[in-house]
């Protein structure tokens, strides 16, 4: 178990192209630390620095307080969980697990007892003289994560390990990767694109683009607080629903609407009038006819349905803002009568309303409140 | 594809491969042919012999030039590939792995060796080696063989090289080994089919090599088969040594196919399935 520190970390690559650009944050001991971003935002050489596969160019990374940057990668005691899991495939499952055990010269009885508790840990008992090409996606994914939890190393390293799995697959092995850390206790750090991955596994989450790390925070945090409009967009799906907004002084107008800004909001406005972009989650629209509106707490408007799409538990209902031209979607009750091409009367909640500066994308309530 | 369509193609395959076997056949199966007539039906204009007799085997390996010259034979060429291969190996990896400068400059440089015609430089190899003391020695063989076989070498070995998965090798770095051990349990066992393909073709190239052989050396000590086989004589001087000479040939031809076969089943391709994702 280790504390990582990343100082003012930063990476130029030979080319030129930077790659990560002062990323300062703490992983704590013990903790499911997540990068999330779109790719080529970095996350990947976040991760290959801290394991030492990458130079760091600038900046210092410090593991358990010691400087890590020149030391090589076998020295860290770091378990790498790779995207395409690399396993080894001239060897047999039993091999492959034992490598890194073999390479730091444990005695053999000591190595078989490792690897077949590694390997019931990870239901892989019966697969063990078993060669890679005869294995499936997921078992091969497990044998990945059998040759990261043998050595018992300070620190796992995730790199994408669930985007090769099929959809039912990688539900399955997301929990069994949270079970495994929440009993082993070893700090992770996990680096993904998806953002349902981040939000479900994450103790906290580090949103990266463009080589800047944008926000830093628990799940929620980033959910509720987003601290600009790349974060609000990214976490949450659906997306965000963003909507250019004109503050004059007194009253929001938004293209379907105008509000008072919300009692949380009101102390981040001045009087003077300014360009915003208003953030409307999907479950801040409801359906006006199912009930459970307040027009206290926001307006309602009128708008032509274009798509429904029913998923059991929701309806995701999309339309077009009429002067904005902006796709929108609401996640209604199932009980709406939304129907494609009818008018549909909404509620905005606007409790939780975001506004985004127009000019920095910062979120108002956030980095001024 | 109908099954009528097929069938026809199944025959013209068929036939195709017939008629290229036996072309490639018939003067392998003329010598050996050869090689088992009696002296006395050697030009009989028969194809296969009357009678079949193991004299000329005997001849060869009587005269003590011939079993000197394929001991030279076999461990020149064997030196000569285990050396072009595990340099060659050394420097494909160095090419396909690391940005270097001059990565392009070695490749061009290696292939220019490979295009340069070597009749060019026997002449002046021939003074040098007299002057240095490597002429008719093994190590006069060598070194020519395994320059002239760098190149091949280098270029198919990285092409091997280039089909491995990189995260293999940063798989093993996180797992603990040192580059160097990430080199010789990871990546070297995954290009073997590469080596034992590279290594047969080195070891063809000096087998059969009769320029450098019959240039750069003078007696038994380092004249390997192909140069021996020129200087065969006769019993007597109005005799060709044409029976010794086809027997001398099956026998070096030998070698050659045990090492084919030996090997062709670790040169499989796919040996890789199964490292990533699929």
């Amino acid at each position: 178990m280790a504390e990582i520190i990343l100082d003012n970390v930063s990476k130029r690559f030979p080319g030129g192209t930077l790659a990560l650009r002062n990323a300062s944050f703490t992983i704590r001991e013990g903790e499911f630390f997540i990068v999330v971003g779109p790719s080529g935002c970095g996350k990947s050489t976040v991760l290959n620095m801290i394991a030492g596969l990458d130079t760091v160019t600038e900046g210092e990374i410090r593991v358990d307080g010691k400087v890590v940057n020149d030391v090589d990668p076998k020295d860290r005691n770091m378990a790498m969980v790779f995207q395409s899991y690399a396993i080894y495939p001239h060897m047999t499952v039993r091999e492959n697990i034992a490598f890194p055990l073999k390479l730091a010269k444990l005695s053999k009885d000591e190595i078989t007892r490792r690897v077949e508790q590694a390997a019931a840990t990870l239901e892989l008992t019966e697969l063990l003289e078993r060669k890679p090409r005869a294995l499936s996606g997921g078992q091969r994914q497990r044998v990945a994560m059998g040759r990261a939890i043998v050595r018992e190393p300070v620190a796992f390293l995730l790199d994408e390990p669930l985007s090769n799995l099929d959809a039912k697959l990688r539900v399955q092995m997301r929990t069994e990767i949270a079970r495994i850390q929440n009993r082993l206790g070893t700090t992770m750090v996990y680096v993904t694109h998806d953002q349902t991955e981040a939000m479900t596994l994450g103790d906290r989450v580090a949103v990266l683009c463009q080589g800047e790390v944008q926000q830093i925070g628990t799940p929620r945090e980033l959910y509720e607080q987003p601290r600009n409009l790349f974060v609000a967009g990214f976490i949450g799906s659906p997306a965000m629903n963003f909507v250019p907004a004109e503050f004059n002084g007194d009253r929001i107008m938004l293209p379907m609407a105008e509000l008072e800004p919300p009692e949380t909001l009101r102390d981040c406005l001045s009087t003077r009038p300014r360009q915003l972009i208003a953030g409307i989650r999907p479950e801040q629209l409801h359906d006006a006819a199912t009930g459970g509106i307040d027009r206290r707490y926001g307006p309602t408007f009128r708008a032509t349905v274009d798509v429904t799409e029913w998923l059991g538990a929701d309806l995701y209902v999309h339309f077009q803002v009429k002067d904005g031209r902006t796709p929108m979607v609401a996640r209604v009750a199932t009980g709406s009568s939304a129907a494609e091409g009818k008018e549909l009367e909404l509620w905005l909640d606007a409790r939780r309303l975001h506004l985004f500066d127009s000019e920095t994308g910062e979120n108002i309530g956030v980095v001024r409140g | 594809m109908n099954a009528e369509g097929s069938s026809n193609e199944r025959v013209l395959w068929g036939f195709g491969s017939v008629a290229v076997v036996v072309y490639a056949l018939i003067p392998v199966v003329w010598i050996l042919s050869l090689s088992l007539k009696p002296s006395a039906d050697l030009n009989d204009n028969r194809f296969f012999p009357r009678a079949v007799s193991f004299d000329h085997y005997r001849t060869i390996f009587q005269d003590i030039q011939f079993p000197a010259a394929l001991w030279n034979s076999v461990g020149i060429a064997t030196l000569s590939s285990l050396l072009a291969v595990t340099l060659g190996m050394f420097a494909a990896y160095a090419i396909v792995r690391l940005r270097f400068p001059g990565r392009r400059l070695v490749l061009g440089a290696a292939l220019s060796i490979a295009i340069f015609p070597p009749i060019a430089i026997i002449g002046p190899l021939f003074d040098l080696w007299r002057a240095v003391g490597l002429f008719d020695t093994w190590a006069g063989l060598v070194l020519p063989y395994m320059t002239f076989t760098l190149p091949l070498a280098i270029w198919s070995l990285s092409a091997f090289f280039r089909e491995i998965p990189w995260d293999l090798e940063k798989a093993a770095r996180m797992d603990g080994a040192t580059p160097f051990q990430a080199f010789s349990r990871v990546i070297a066992p995954l290009a073997a089919p590469g080596v034992f393909t590279t290594s047969i073709l080195v070891f063809i190239f000096a087998w059969n090599d009769f320029l450098f052989a019959a240039s750069l050396t003078s007696t038994n000590n380092a004249r390997t088969v192909p140069a021996a086989i020129a200087f065969f004589t006769g019993s007597s001087r109005f005799e060709l040594p044409t029976g010794s000479i086809a027997a001398a040939s099956v026998v070096v031809t030998v070698p050659i196919i045990m090492l084919v076969l030996v090997f062709q089943r670790r040169i499989v391709a796919g040996l890789t399935a199964g490292a990533v994702k699929g």
